[in-house]
């Protein structure tokens, strides 16, 4: 038995883990069900070593045990299928099975043949049907992440920690994966099942945990007890109906930036969406909602220019095909917020004003040659007032504002491009619940304006809140839209891990 | 015949005993056709034989054996360094300071060989030769900066070391007729004796770099670094030998260039870094890491040397040659792009 006790874990002063618990029984599947940012991977890091609790300790068969690094857990039979996968692209899968364990001849060369009698067994009880000697580059997302498993499995693991273990599975190998692992814990192995596919998860666990904001607020609860309505509430907490749309959004006012709506048809990106459709009209708030790899990013990148459709159209406002690359989409008035900010959004050591003004299809072209750095510390000053920057002055470095007011200055640089169509990608991430306010006062606005938004976020609630109708995608589908009364995090939650909008039967 | 057979054994989840029994082994002819045509090596080495050819074509003289000759000893000594770049490409490094080792061995050998043993002098200088190579390696793990960055500085340190310990003026009293410079600067059974080294320690890193753990790592570190670590492999250490792996071959390759030449002037081995890299890259090792190959790099070194003398038979200015070698670069590393792309594609659309 594995036992995790009283863990604590402090990034910085950000505390993920409170005075968590967890067993493991051989013979059991535990599932772990949590929100993003609940803990459950933070918990899972800890088992595997991969990250030190900053209290608590952890027992395996009766001994206290701290592992340094994986390889310790590992070498104690803990082994870990992790959900960002550990392979290695430019070998092929019989070397990837055995990285670090290849059995050896003579003591220096690797042996190949026994590689692959070692691994027989184990490609065929996880349903591995690919040549071994591929490379594994060329191998579909699925079938890594069947190699992944084989390749913990090799190693004959005592406790197997599955993290989000089918997120890149098709349905059948999905099937495949939880008979694997029914008889794995019928031979005896603990096993922690980390997903978010709750139908998976209830199909499969024993036992299930659910944590919350750190904490494990259902522990070790027996399936049989727990319905998947009850799990979601159980993520959820308390506070799940409070609404905060009532931002005024003033119909026809001035000028209206579009008069024809965003319409994307047969919308197909290989191996990502299949024939999406959406029409966004003038002044809609549009959602899309859905889990990694359900599509959503797909559809931002093909409306931004950054990946290529395989099939169908995006029409813009203004009439004009699908852009083509990521300059020509911006030059077509679509404006991107994204996800990861430091990266994509702001140049970060650079001033308020450079980053302001430095869209090249808006501000710049109409410039000239030289920058006017007068006029550009004027702009930036002029969008600071009326975003509610709080900086000392537009030549500050963006470095110095925090989260939220870096996130205004991403926004400022896209409204100064004046855009028709803008898409928000998780932009409240990172971002304080005041200038999470105020930003939700510049979406409508922006929407007020006729623009056009695009909206997708981790924070279901907000985009309960902010968004006029959710559209859902499951695996790289659209399966409905909710509006209304409809739309609320519950059923976001619900439907994105089950991929039906159908409101769930009375209970 | 990659294609079918891919598409073969990715019908899904129903069971496929082809795929199984491909994969537990293989054998026959077709077996052996895919063996010898998927070696990465045959086109590098058909560009090889073309150039040579059409070089032959005009001017019959570079076929002569003695000619040939010396262009293999000209590139003999590229490729030695040029097997270690392979190690230092594959895990997405690159070491600029190499022509920099390979001087400061020659003159640290000529210098040392007045006074005592040249077999002696020669080893101590590859031992130098690959303390210079970890110290790279150990500046760039201390700092947590690129090799790149950490050559750049060593590179100019190393060959000012060269100008410091020639005082600037080329090294005097090489006993040049000793055995040393008889026997290692000569022939063996008709073929240079660096060509026989580049012959057998070729055989020898081709195995470490395919089929030990050491170049299992290597390739790992370069394939996925985050998933090395995750896996527990100590990257900066791995680094370390193969930057003092990198080292000690740039070293030999001085002592036997020294044995060749039988002279050591501060100025020798200039350029010569950009003729290592080239070598390595042109012989199919990609900067992306992750792969590479040892018999490339020495093909690579071959296709730079005939280029080099193919331009004097053409009595195309030697100034050019430099120009020359940095096309002959982009040209290798873009066809090889393309290629992999291309492949890429394919595989991806095959496998669904």
């Amino acid at each position: 038995m594995f036992v995790a006790s009283d863990i604590t874990k402090n990034y910085g002063g950000v505390r993920a883990l409170q005075d968590v618990s967890l067993e493991i029984h051989p013979g059991e599947v535990h599932a772990l069900l949590g929100a993003n940012g609940a803990g459950k991977s933070t918990l899972v890091k800890i088992l595997v070593g991969a990250e030190q609790p900053t209290h608590g300790t952890l027992t395996l068969n009766g001994e206290e045990v701290s592992f340094s690094d994986v390889g310790e857990a590992a070498a104690q039979g803990i082994a870990i299928v992790s959900q960002e996968l550990n392979l290695f692209p430019d070998f092929d899968v019989l070397h990837n099975l055995f990285m670090l364990h290849e059995p050896l001849r003579g003591g220096t060369l690797v042996d190949r043949s026994k590689m692959r009698k070692l691994a027989k067994p184990v490609v065929d009880l996880v349903g591995l049907h690919v040549n071994l000697d591929r490379k594994l580059g060329s191998l579909r997302l699925g079938e890594q992440q069947l190699v992944e498993i084989a390749r913990a499995l090799l190693n004959d693991p005592k406790i197997l920690i599955l993290d989000e273990p089918t997120s890149a599975l098709q349905a059948g190998e999905t099937q495949r994966l939880l008979k694997v692992v029914r008889s794995l814990r019928d031979r005896g192995v603990g096993i922690v099942y980390v997903s978010h596919f709750l139908e998976d998860v209830f199909e499969i666990a024993d036992t299930i945990s659910v944590f919350r904001n750190g904490r494990a607020v259902v522990q070790r609860r027996p399936r049989q007890e727990m319905t998947i309505s009850g799990a979601v509430s159980e993520m959820l907490g308390e506070a799940q109906t409070r609404k905060i749309r009532d931002v005024n959004v003033s119909d026809g006012a001035s000028e209206q930036v579009n008069t024809e709506p965003l319409r994307i048809e047969g919308l197909s990106v290989d191996y990502a969406l299949e024939s999406f459709d959406l029409t966004a009209k003038p002044g809609e708030v549009v959602g899309l909602a859905g889990l990694e790899g359900s599509g959503v990013q797909a559809v931002f990148d093909v409306v931004f220019g950054k990946k290529s459709a395989d099939g169908g159209t995006v029409t813009l406002p203004d009439g004009r095909r699908t852009p083509t690359s990521i300059p020509r989409a911006v030059r077509a008035g679509i404006a991107y917020v994204p996800a990861d900010r430091a990266n994509y959004g702001v140049m970060i050591e650079k001033t308020i004003y450079e980053n302001v003004c430095l869209v090249s299809g808006g501000p710049l072209r109409r410039m000239g040659l030289v920058l006017r750095k007068r006029q550009m510390v004027a702009n930036a000053q002029k969008w600071g007032a009326a975003l509610g920057v709080k900086m000392t002055s537009a030549s500050s470095r963006v470095n110095e504002l925090s989260g939220g007011n870096q996130q205004k200055v991403v926004f400022a640089k896209w409204l100064e491009a004046d855009p028709r169509v803008v898409l928000l990608d998780d932009p409240s991430r990172g971002v304080d619940v005041g200038a999470k306010v105020e930003m939700h006062a510049i979406i409508a606005e922006m929407a007020a304006s006729g623009r056009i938004v695009i909206y997708t976020s981790s924070d279901l609630e907000e985009m309960a809140d902010i968004c006029d109708r959710v559209v859902v995608l499951f695996q790289g589908r659209g399966v409905g839209e909710l509006a209304g009364d409809d739309l609320s995090e519950h059923r976001l939650l619900e439907a994105i891990n089950t991929g039906s909008v159908a409101a769930p039967a009375a209970v | 015949m990659a294609d079918s057979s891919a598409s073969l054994e990715t019908t899904g989840n129903a069971p496929s005993p082809e795929g199984g029994a491909r994969s537990s082994g293989s054998s026959g002819v077709a077996a052996v056709a895919r063996k010898v045509f998927s070696i990465e090596e045959l086109g590098t080495a058909l560009a090889l034989a073309a150039l040579v050819a059409f070089i032959g074509a005009f001017h019959g003289d570079f076929l002569q054996s003695d000619v040939l000759l010396s262009t293999v000893r000209t590139a003999g000594f590229v490729a030695i360094a040029a097997y270690g770049m392979v190690f230092l490409l594959a895990m997405t490094e690159i070491d600029l300071s190499v022509g920099g080792i390979y001087a400061v061995s020659i003159i640290l050998a000529a210098k040392w060989m007045s006074s005592m043993d040249p077999y002696l002098a020669a080893l101590l200088a590859i031992g130098v030769a690959s303390l210079m190579g970890a110290a790279n390696g150990v500046l760039a793990s201390l700092f947590r900066i690129p090799v790149l960055i950490v050559s750049l500085g060593t590179f100019s340190m190393y060959r000012g070391l060269v100008t410091v310990i020639s005082d600037g003026k080329p090294v005097e009293n090489i006993p040049i007729d000793t055995s040393y410079f008889t026997q290692l600067g000569n022939d063996w059974l008709g073929f240079p004796v660096v060509g026989w080294f580049v012959i057998g320690i070729g055989i020898v890193l081709t195995i470490v770099f395919t089929k030990t753990r050491f170049g299992a790592m290597v390739r790992a570190v370069g394939s996925n670094h985050r998933a090395a670590e995750f896996s527990g492999i100590p990257a900066g250490r791995i680094r370390i030998y193969a930057l003092m792996l990198t080292g000690g071959l740039c070293g030999l390759a001085g002592v036997l260039s020294l044995a060749y030449f039988q002279g050591a002037d501060p100025t020798i081995g200039v350029g010569f870094e950009l003729q290592v890299i080239a070598a390595a890259i042109i012989g199919g090792t990609a900067v992306t890491g992750g792969s590479g190959t040892v018999p490339g790099a020495l093909l690579g070194a071959l296709i730079v040397a005939v280029i080099n003398s193919g331009l004097i038979f053409f009595s195309v200015n030697s100034n050019w040659t430099n120009f020359v070698t940095g096309a002959v670069i982009i040209l290798a590393v873009g066809t090889d792009a393309l290629v992999r792309r291309r492949r890429a594609e394919r595989a991806l659309r095959v496998s669904v």
